[in-house]
């Protein structure tokens, strides 16, 4: 365990060096706070064009919008972050045979990796909803601090790394024996689970089958548990009749099972990649 | 051979490439096309949400012209940070071709690739959400639309020369230059939504004009324009004008910087 946390917080170190020595430190704070808020605020406004159009203002549906956006900027880092790892330390830096060939523990390693992007998208997320409990977006009449349920959020923040580090590692096992492309399956996931995990809308406005599969996919059920436990409010749609504990028991139970199957699969990845010498890999395009 | 028939065969050797790559990796073809269908669905579907339908044609042809900015910034921009890592960019310079045909090269086979790319998201988002576009004029649609690519593609040899001077940074530059212009152009709302001065302000940009033109072409009223249609074309020709120029100008210094420096080959910066 202990080496394994040691090759972690390696491979955070080397993440985060790589995040943020690339500019000045107030360039670096700048893409850091501007991007997540920008990305969001193209929310706010669709919000409000859509208010001057219908006359009517929905701040409840702005707020489980907003937070859905934000929330779910640590599923692109953290899906993306690991593919994104494998690719370039493989055919960009060279490095991916030496780091396999050295004596970390590979999977801590790669996890440390994903986890300096995810931190980098948590700051992200944290300002994003900093800013808006400051702007006058509603936010803040429906964020009250005493009102959260911060045991539900705990459990639901700690599920979600859970299920992240799994998404993450099946995702890295998929790229380990592709070419350099492969890198856009973290990418493409990524806005697949963003239409299908319902992060800006409810789900009842999908397809009655989408609806069904949405349901399945675990990041469904952590971006509503965070939702329900950040604001008391449940989307409309499949999972409005889940008690709170249901969602919980149900997010828990599906991030184990994604940990174990992206484990597995990811070990296997390995040994698969080692016969067919992909450590070595230069696809070069 | 004279300078305009090399300029010209640089060009097209350049753009070969890229159009060719359309059917070589047939997952490119995959990701470049259903992969932004499914943000683009995802805004739709907010405005389905709050009952707000017309503005869901706004957002599939602000998906479509996002294809071209996403093509501007990491295929011309950033498109020489990435022949410096593969070692083409020193060649290119070593070359009797002009840099200039070189970027324009790019911006060719950019645009047949990003054709393809813009097209299908149009096409599926119509489909998907039951849409009908009934412009007032396909002529005129068909010259803003030209317009829009001229001024964009003239940005992207500015920012390409630019690149030139950047390291490792280029990437997270690019990146950062994607939600800011999103939120600024107005590609999913209105532009006029942001309040009088920040659209104006926002009209600097060309995929702003470019995106507000189209609209009012294709919305008539319903696109709630910035500026009049006539206003709109001329700034984009005087963009497209002034970027090509600066683009030009900006080449020439940046490459001799570059040179003196010794940035055109040192790779990993």
């Amino acid at each position: 365990m202990t080496h394994f946390l040691r090759s972690l917080g390696q491979g955070f170190w080397l993440g985060w060096q790589i995040e943020s020595n690339w500019a000045r430190p107030w360039l670096f704070v700048l893409y850091t706070l501007v991007k997540p808020v920008t990305g969001t605020l193209v929310l706010v406004f669709m919000f409000r064009a859509a208010a001057q159009a219908t006359g009517t203002e929905q701040p409840e549906l702005l707020a489980f919008a907003y937070v859905g956006n934000a929330v779910y900027m640590l599923v692109a880092a953290i899906s993306s972050g690991m593919t994104t790892a494998v690719v370039q330390d493989r055919e960009s830096y060279g490095m991916l045979r030496y780091v396999r060939a050295s004596p970390v523990v590979f999977e801590g390693w790669l996890i440390g990796r994903a986890l300096a992007t995810g931190a980098r998208a948590g700051i992200g997320a944290v300002w994003t909803l900093a800013l808006g409990l400051l702007l006058p977006l509603g936010l803040r009449e429906l964020l009250d601090p005493a009102g959260i349920d911060w045991l539900g959020l705990a459990c639901a923040l700690a599920c979600g790394g859970v299920l992240l580090v799994g998404l993450g590692l099946l995702l890295a096992a998929a790229v380990l024996n592709m070419a350099r492309h492969g890198s856009f399956l973290g990418e493409g996931v990524g806005s697949a689970l963003y239409l299908l995990s319902g992060a800006i809308f409810p789900l009842a406005v999908l397809p009655g089958w989408l609806q069904g599969v949405a349901v399945t996919l675990p990041p469904t059920l952590w971006l509503e548990a965070v939702r329900r436990s950040l604001l008391g409010l449940a989307g409309a749609g499949p999972l409005a009749g889940w008690s709170d504990g249901a969602l919980q028991v149900a997010l828990a139970g599906a991030s184990a099972l994604l940990l174990v199957v992206g484990w597995s699969v990811f070990r296997c990845a390995d040994r698969r990649a080692r016969q067919r010498g992909r450590y070595d890999l230069t696809t070069g395009f | 051979m004279s300078g305009s028939a090399l300029f010209l065969r640089a060009m097209l050797a350049r753009a070969y490439p890229r159009v060719l790559g359309l059917v070589r990796e047939p997952t490119w073809m995959l990701q470049e096309t259903l992969l932004p269908m499914l943000s683009v669905a995802a805004y739709a579907l907010v405005y389905r949400t709050l009952n707000a339908p017309d503005y869901i044609a706004f957002v599939i042809l602000g998906g479509a012209m996002t294809a071209f900015w996403l093509n501007v910034l990491w295929a011309m921009a950033a498109q020489f940070f990435w022949e410096r890592d593969s070692g083409l960019l020193e060649l290119y310079v070593l070359s009797p071709a002009p840099m200039m045909a070189i970027l324009a090269g790019m911006a060719l086979g950019g645009i047949v690739m990003t054709f393809v790319r813009a097209a299908t998201i149009l096409v599926a988002g119509l489909l998907l959400f039951d849409l009908r576009l009934e412009p007032t004029s396909w002529l005129g649609l068909l010259g803003v639309f030209v317009l829009t690519l001229l001024a964009l593609y003239g940005l992207g040899m500015v920012f390409a020369s630019a690149f030139l001077m950047w390291g490792r940074e280029a990437w997270h530059l690019v990146n950062l230059m994607q939600e800011p212009v999103y939120l600024l152009s107005g590609i999913n709302y209105p532009v006029r939504t942001l309040g009088s001065v920040v659209a104006v302000i926002a009209a600097a940009l060309p995929l702003t004009l470019g995106v507000d033109a189209l609209r009012q072409l294709l919305f008539g009223a319903k696109a709630v324009g910035l500026l009049p249609l006539w206003a709109e074309v001329a700034l984009l020709a005087l963009a497209a004008l002034g970027f090509l120029l600066l683009a030009s100008w900006c080449l020439a210094v940046l490459e001799r910087r570059a040179r003196q420096e010794g940035r055109l080959a040192s790779r990993n910066q």
